[in-house]
């Protein structure tokens, strides 16, 4: 087990290493080239939990081979982006963005997070082409730049479920001034990969064509905006083809709903819809930021989830002091069709409804979260944060967080999380 | 002593005007660009990549200046009420996210004048003092900045 550990660690550092090479010699060519503009960002954090049952994970991308014995996790908010901008002319320039978030693999595309041209024909409209970032709820283009907000981390009730990040495709903006606000209507379309995953797993999600709406209401001190997205599912994952082989094996005579709970069961080919409505309010020196989102799709697996959080920021000049609270719920599904012949059925039958189970609780998280914390700007590009989270999970609710076990089983917990991290620009 | 009073305040305010101006800033464009104001809301939409345009609706390249460093402070202060941390923060979920690009950064301020001088379409800002010094013929201002 030692030899395993540290095997990863040589791999973790060998990558690193790569990656700093490459940064340096990208900075280096930025040097050299004048309409090159390199900068970057980053956050080093530490989360601390106390429960035995849970630990701290910021979305369900995230997977583990292993749950920490010390309950204090390095890698969970821990990253570094690097950021490069060619401008061609007035009209073109061209961006891209490499993203270090704690990635097992080392291909070009995983580290890719931005990578696009960009025409703007005049100063309102904006075309983009390529791989953009996932505009899906208010805070989702910046939810890892850590330098962009107060908190450590953006709430986990509402973005803990969205494990896509980057859209490859092309987006159209069209932005102007009115009285009394601005205005900002964005289009896009394109797909979107990513993994979702847990304790000792990890499985490819991908939605195709995907549509999505973006409408941005603002001036300095207020912004509304409203977001509708929707994508395909281009397939199921590996384990929801597992067990739909194994559920089409059972016969038609001993269940006579198969075809239609299957149906309706598997992910592949079917819609998934996102929705929010994010605000923020700044009445200097208090700021409120709030977001409900919904979402849903046509699957069992991928059910109705409503979320929310809504937080006040005191800033002072370099101190920011918050106050949060986020919440998640979806029901718990449990698998009721009489149409099945049990009792006809071999012993292992039931197996395969705990599995059904497990797999449609995939998305159910049901939790709350109070948040307090304060923000200090040591310089104008480093900052140093500290979060203390007190979360509620409820039973089978807690698929938000690592958790060595079935989610079915989750037990009830209030869990304290403590964060601290710096984070920065340069 | 009424009289003495009066002439006592109109000189205070009198010093304290010219103080004021001379620590105001100017924001400066190139001298053939055909803008000859911009209002402080235009301005902010500019300078925090909301709508980066002149009121003609021509696209802008707005600039900082590195050095001095309180000029940079003084001028996001007086714009927008913020201290740089904060401007900063604003603008990585503008720039990291390639919605607008940060104005780029000139060296120091004879740089920057430089820079506007060359490039019509740019914007950019210098003390009123530094302006006063270089009379340079080619860039105007186009608003001015106090307390």
């Amino acid at each position: 087990m030692q030899a395993k550990d540290t095997l990863l660690q040589l791999k973790i550092m060998k990558k690193l290493l790569i990656l700093i090479s490459v940064l340096l010699q990208m900075t280096q060519f930025a040097i050299a080239n004048e309409g090159l503009h390199v900068s970057g960002f980053g956050n080093l954090g530490l989360v601390y939990s106390d429960s035995e049952n849970y630990q701290f994970r910021t979305d369900i991308s995230k997977y583990d081979d292993k749950m920490s014995p010390t309950q204090v996790n390095w890698d969970a908010i821990s990253n570094l982006g690097i950021h490069f901008e060619y401008r061609v002319n007035n009209n073109i320039d061209a961006v891209a963005q490499f993203f270090y978030r704690g990635q097992d693999s080392f291909s070009f595309d995983d580290y890719t997070n931005l990578a696009f041209l960009r025409y703007r024909p005049t100063a309102n409209w904006e075309i983009r082409a390529g791989r953009t970032a996932l505009d899906i709820y208010l805070l989702a283009e910046y939810r890892d730049i850590s330098f962009a907000y107060p908190w450590a981390k953006v709430p986990t009730e509402v973005y803990g479920l969205i494990p896509h990040r980057s859209l490859d495709g092309i987006d159209f903006t069209y932005h102007d001034q009115t009285q009394p606000f601005d205005y900002r209507i964005k289009f896009y379309t394109g797909h979107s990969s990513s993994q979702i995953g847990g304790l000792d797993y990890k499985e490819a999600l991908t939605l195709e064509e995907l549509f999505g709406v973006s409408l941005e209401l603002s001036q300095l001190n207020w912004l509304v905006s409203i977001k509708h997205t929707q994508a395909k599912i281009d397939d199921n994952t590996q384990s929801t083809q597992l067990l739909t082989d194994q559920l089409n094996r059972i016969p038609d005579a001993l269940w006579q709903n198969r075809e239609s709970f299957i149906n309706g069961f598997e992910l592949a080919g079917k819609s998934a819809r996102y929705t929010s409505i994010g605000a923020r309010y700044d009445f200097d020196p208090l700021s409120i930021i709030g977001e409900l989102s919904h979402l849903d799709g046509d699957s069992s697996i991928f059910r109705k989830v409503n979320s929310a959080y809504i937080s006040t920021v005191y800033s002072l000049d370099r101190d920011q002091f918050f106050y949060s609270y986020g919440f998640t719920d979806t029901d718990t599904y449990r698998f009721e069709d009489q149409t099945l012949r049990l009792d006809l059925l071999p012993l292992e039958t039931a197996q395969l409804i705990f599995a059904i189970n497990e797999s449609s609780n995939y998305f159910s998280s049901s939790q709350s979260t109070h948040s307090i914390g304060w923000r200090h700007d040591l310089s104008d590009n480093l900052a140093m944060k500290v979060q203390l989270d007190r979360t509620f999970i409820d039973q089978g609710g807690g698929s938000l967080w690592f958790f060595d076990g079935f989610l079915q089983t989750s037990p009830k917990e209030a869990v304290t999380a403590v964060f601290v991290s710096m984070s920065f620009t340069f | 002593m009424r009289i003495l009073m009066v002439v006592l305040t109109l000189i205070t305010s009198t010093f304290w005007c010219v103080q004021t101006r001379a620590n105001s800033v100017v924001v400066i464009v190139h001298k053939d660009n055909p803008n000859n104001q911009i209002s402080k809301r235009q301005l902010i939409d500019l300078y925090m990549g909301k709508y980066v345009a002149f009121p003609n609706g021509e696209k802008a390249m707005p600039l900082d200046v590195a050095a001095p460093d309180a000029l940079k402070r003084d001028f996001y202060k007086k714009l927008v009420s913020m201290p740089v941390s904060r401007v900063n923060s604003y603008w990585s979920r503008i720039s990291f996210t390639g919605r607008a690009s940060k104005p780029r950064e000139q060296e120091n301020e004879r740089m920057l004048v430089n820079y506007i001088a060359q490039n019509p379409n740019s914007i950019g800002y210098v003390s009123r003092a530094q302006f006063n010094k270089m009379n340079s013929k080619q860039i105007k201002i186009i608003m001015e900045l106090y307390e």
